[in-house]
């Protein structure tokens, strides 16, 4: 059998996002400093990372709303638009699920209206009414005739969060990116919502990017897992890889100080995250980096590359030493 | 579906009437509102709008005090001072109402733009907006009333061209705090142009702000017409409050103690300013910004 | 055994709203030794910060408690306020949720820490806490908008260690922070007690964190307890029906029974002016029958120090 090689549905080549300095002299801040990343149609791709480390702005890049400063990204295969209309036209197929469900939705607008919105945008005025049930169904908002007349602070966390992915699904479209879907929600209600989203990519082939700094999250509904580091994607593989045999350093320390992460020797690291606007010179984790604080760097033979050499991304994984 | 969206409006209606309602402040108010409106409305069924003129000959008794025939006395030139009252109402409240619409619907246009824009556009409206804030108002009025006339009209819309620059201020803040919020984000997401997020997101934040405001400048607007008419602009013989008080004083009631002359113009004066301004102050609470998110 | 540090019998708490009262706490029982650490699981709604809240009688003017809370023998309930005062915060604590909105953006953190010792005319210097909670002396003079989130949250923990209580309630103290920084205040929470003898109440949604750092563990839900035991054995077999529901919401990673399969409950938690008649939980209880809807349930013993409130154990 022949193997048919398809092009990915989104595709990031060396994104950089640098935002400069708000005073003269000052360092520019790097968001996104050299991100490569393709996503595949009908997969579920979990980011994942710490605050800072660029997930979000690399989210909102994908979704046009971000410009890059380097770099491309392609959807389906030609790069994003840049004049309004053709945004308008790719928005039309990627979607974005925002963090907080209540800043997202006008406390004026009815449920109705919310889910609306999108097709009215668009003057897709046919079927309207059947197509905002079906979406508000869907998403588990039963029946939904009874929330059309609803305002968003009668409903719970829960309840308002599916009526975004509604909002978001009306449309139809063919990539979904959901900044932290969860996080703002009660525990008991998390499963339902990573429930609904999973069923949207198993049932109807939607592709999802979930930002997330939960690696639970991703263990739950993630095909394949990138981990962000300041900036730069560490390490990328199937999530049973990144899990089981993380192979960078950081990606090592994050799995081992997940509670109830009995496997692996508690890890945690020194100090916090640098400031973006200061990235350590070559690898950008080396000042943390457990392998390059012990020793153990040294005795591989790469600690000068550690310090000077940025490593590239090669066999999913970000690391001199790894590399060897 | 066009349900949802009249059922809220008529929520909202209903909430604010209520609100209202509870305010003995406002309802003091309104009422006294009504009852200038009344006036105003019932002119004709008091005196002939012929009274007004200067007529030559006529026999009335100059400057008289109240009487059976005259309610409020008479004038220097034998008016009877209670239809210029009367008649008065019903140009001070025009000018009053003109002015306003004028003064919101630019201030409104300005703050929208200057708040939503980006980039040097909303920079020249700011510094448009600043300079006809500093601009004395008096001053510019009086010139502008001599090149344009004297008309009700056009003191109306001079005064509205100069009081517009308050409210694009505060109508510029709240634009640029809506702009801002998350669900106009998720508009753009979706797709939406400026246009639909200017029309579905941010003109129903504005608007109860521009409502509130709207109900304050009415006074100031008739207060500004009193002082312009008081300095000599105005027409004599449809006069305003303010321009009766200015027959008033320059025929020397003050000293001739012809209080008939002269306090009845000056209460309704003060009577249509704290009316509307006790409405606007209620309204101003009630439409309070922060909670507009609930 | 050595008295209780807290002890807590039939607590109610009742908030006055324009609705009419709205019960958040609704009888609940508990014991704390010196030492110990109890973990209070529940979401919003549930009335656990309301509870740890009236512990100190910090709950907002118009609110109603009953029920007794004896601290370190006296009985909180009837302090009179100057004794109320000196009690809060030298003898018990509290580390707030969302720090970065508790510390006054305006004054360096020096003078804050500062305050919280000359309140209560304390020994401790500030400079010697702040090492405790590993920021170095040198960022005393910061403001809080200079410290990260993790950092913050030391602050506020130094903050509480102040006059040396012995009871430390920490509400929520790293739900807001990564996975990293969590690890790291965890560790220190957990350094501090052991090097003070602290008892703590910490107070979370999240059950996973509670296996690091609780002795006990125990369970609210929509004002009540539903379940109390060691942590340990509760988060590996839980009985309750919710309790499992909230263990399962946070999945162990490297389990293959949760991996593509997110598992949560169904409805969301009860507003706490309405809550459902009988058991509370039965309308999302996968496990629920008739009577559940018709009769009120009670803690019962399930083995040694471990109880449950469902009719099905």
């Amino acid at each position: 059998m022949s193997q048919v090689v398809t092009t990915p549905l989104l595709q990031v080549s060396g994104a950089k996002i640098t935002y400069p300095s708000r005073w003269r002299g000052g360092m520019p801040l790097h968001a996104v400093d050299g991100v490569d990343l393709s996503v595949s149609s009908g997969e579920v791709v979990a980011l994942v990372g710490e605050s800072g480390c660029g997930k979000t702005t690399l989210a909102r890049a994908m979704l046009g709303l971000q410009p890059l400063t380097g770099g491309s990204i392609a959807f389906d295969g030609s790069p994003l638009p840049k004049s309004r209309a053709g945004l308008r036209a790719y928005r039309r197929k990627a979607q974005l699920i925002f963090q907080d469900p209540s800043g997202s939705i006008n406390p004026r607008q009815s449920i109705y209206e919310i889910v609306a919105e999108g097709l009215r945008i668009h003057h897709e005025r046919a079927d309207e009414q059947q197509r905002v049930a079906d979406a508000l169904s869907h998403c588990g908002l039963r029946p939904p005739e009874q929330f059309f007349l609803r305002f968003p602070h009668e409903l719970s966390g829960g309840q308002r969060q599916r009526v975004v992915i509604a909002g978001a699904m009306v449309l139809q479209p063919s990539l979904l990116v959901a900044d932290e879907p969860v996080s703002s929600l009660d525990a008991s209600v998390r499963g339902e919502i990573l429930q609904l989203l999973l069923g949207l990519s198993r049932d109807r082939g939607m592709t999802i990017l979930v930002v997330t700094h939960d690696l639970g999250v991703a263990w739950n509904i993630a095909d394949r897992v990138a981990v962000m580091y300041l900036g730069r994607i560490v390490e990328v593989g199937t999530t049973e890889q990144i899990m089981a045999a993380p192979k960078h350093p950081y990606t090592k320390a994050l799995l081992s100080v997940v509670p109830e992460h009995d496997r692996m020797e508690p890890q945690i690291l020194t100090g916090e995250t640098p400031d973006p606007t200061h990235i350590p010179s070559g690898c950008r984790f080396h000042p943390r980096c457990p392998l390059y604080q012990s020793g153990e760097a040294e005795r591989l033979g790469v600690a000068q590359a550690c310090t000077s050499d940025d490593p590239k991304l090669v066999d999913g994984v970000a690391c001199h030493a790894a590399h060897r | 579906m066009r349900s949802p969206a009249w059922n809220r409006r008529k929520q909202s209606a209903r909430r604010v009437w209520g609100q209202l309602r509870s305010d003995r402040a406002a309802m003091f108010g309104l009422v006294l509102l009504a009852l200038f409106a009344a006036m105003a409305l019932s002119a004709p069924l008091f005196a002939d709008r012929s009274e007004l003129q200067a007529v030559a000959g006529r026999d009335n008794p100059d400057l008289a005090a109240p009487s059976g025939k005259f309610w409020l006395g008479t004038d220097e030139i034998g008016r009877d001072v209670f239809a210029l009252v009367v008649w008065g109402a019903r140009v001070s409240i025009y000018i009053g109402l003109l002015a306003t619409v004028v003064a919101v619907f630019v201030g409104s246009l300005i703050g929208l733009v200057a708040g939503y824009a980006k980039g040097w556009v909303s920079r020249v409206m700011l510094a448009i907006d600043d300079f006809f804030l500093v601009l004395p108002f008096i001053p510019l009025a009086i010139v502008l009333a001599l090149l344009l006339g004297r008309s009700p009209t056009i003191m109306a819309l001079v005064i509205g061209g100069t009081f517009w620059a308050g409210g694009a201020r505060l109508v510029r803040a709240q634009v640029l705090s809506l702009r801002e919020r998350g669900y106009v984000e998720r508009a753009t997401a979706l797709g939406a142009s400026s246009r639909h997020i200017v029309t579905r997101h941010v003109l129903p934040g504005v608007a109860p702000l521009i409502i509130a405001n709207a109900s304050l400048i009415v006074p100031g607007a008739i207060l500004a017409e009193s002082t312009l008419a008081f300095l000599g602009l105005g027409d004599r013989f449809s006069p305003s409050w303010g321009k009766v008080l200015e027959g008033a004083q320059s025929s020397g009631a003050l000293t001739l103690n012809a209080w008939w002359y002269y306090l009845p113009p000056g209460l309704c004066i003060i009577g249509i300013v704290l009316a509307f301004t006790l409405v606007g102050n209620a309204l101003q609470r009630i439409f309070d910004p922060r909670l507009i998110d609930r | 055994m050595s008295a209780p540090i807290l002890d807590v019998r039939d607590l109610h708490v009742t908030y006055a709203s324009t609705r009419g009262p709205v019960p958040a706490v609704r009888g609940v029982s508990f014991r704390l030794d010196p030492g110990e650490t109890l973990g209070l699981a529940g979401e919003s709604g549930s009335g656990k910060s309301t509870m740890t809240m009236a512990l100190l009688r910090l709950v907002p003017a118009g609110t109603t408690t009953t029920g007794s809370i004896i601290l370190a023998g006296e009985d909180v309930m009837a302090m009179k306020p100057g004794r109320l005062r000196a009690v809060r915060w030298a003898e018990a604590a509290v580390v707030f949720q969302g720090a970065q909105h508790v510390l006054n953006p305006v004054q360096r953190i020096r003078r804050q820490i500062q305050e919280a010792i000359d309140t209560h005319r304390g020994a401790n210097r500030v400079d010697d806490l702040l090492e405790q909670v590993g920021i170095p002396r040198w960022r005393a003079g910061a403001y809080p908008h200079e410290l990260s989130g993790g950092q913050k949250q030391r602050v506020m923990i130094a903050m509480a260690l102040a006059c040396d209580p012995q009871l430390l309630i920490a509400d929520e103290p790293t739900t807001a922070l990564d996975v990293m920084v969590q690890a790291q205040v965890l560790q220190l929470l957990a350094d501090l007690q052991r090097d003070r003898g602290l008892a703590m109440i910490f107070i979370t949604h999240d059950l996973s964190v509670l296996s690091t750092v609780a002795d006990r563990l125990a369970v609210m839900y929509a004002g009540r307890l539903v379940e109390t035991g060691p942590a340990k054995e509760m988060l590996r077999g839980a009985k309750h029906p919710y309790t499992k529901a909230l263990a399962a919401a946070f999945p162990t990673i490297g389990d293959m029974s949760s991996r593509m399969a997110p598992s949560g409950l169904a409805g969301d938690p009860p507003d706490p002016a309405a809550v459902p008649s009988g058991c509370t939980f039965h309308p999302r209880c996968p496990l629920a029958t008739q009577e559940c809807a018709t009769t009120t349930v009670e803690l019962h013993e399930i083995s040694a120090r471990w109880e449950a409130a469902c009719l099905k154990l």
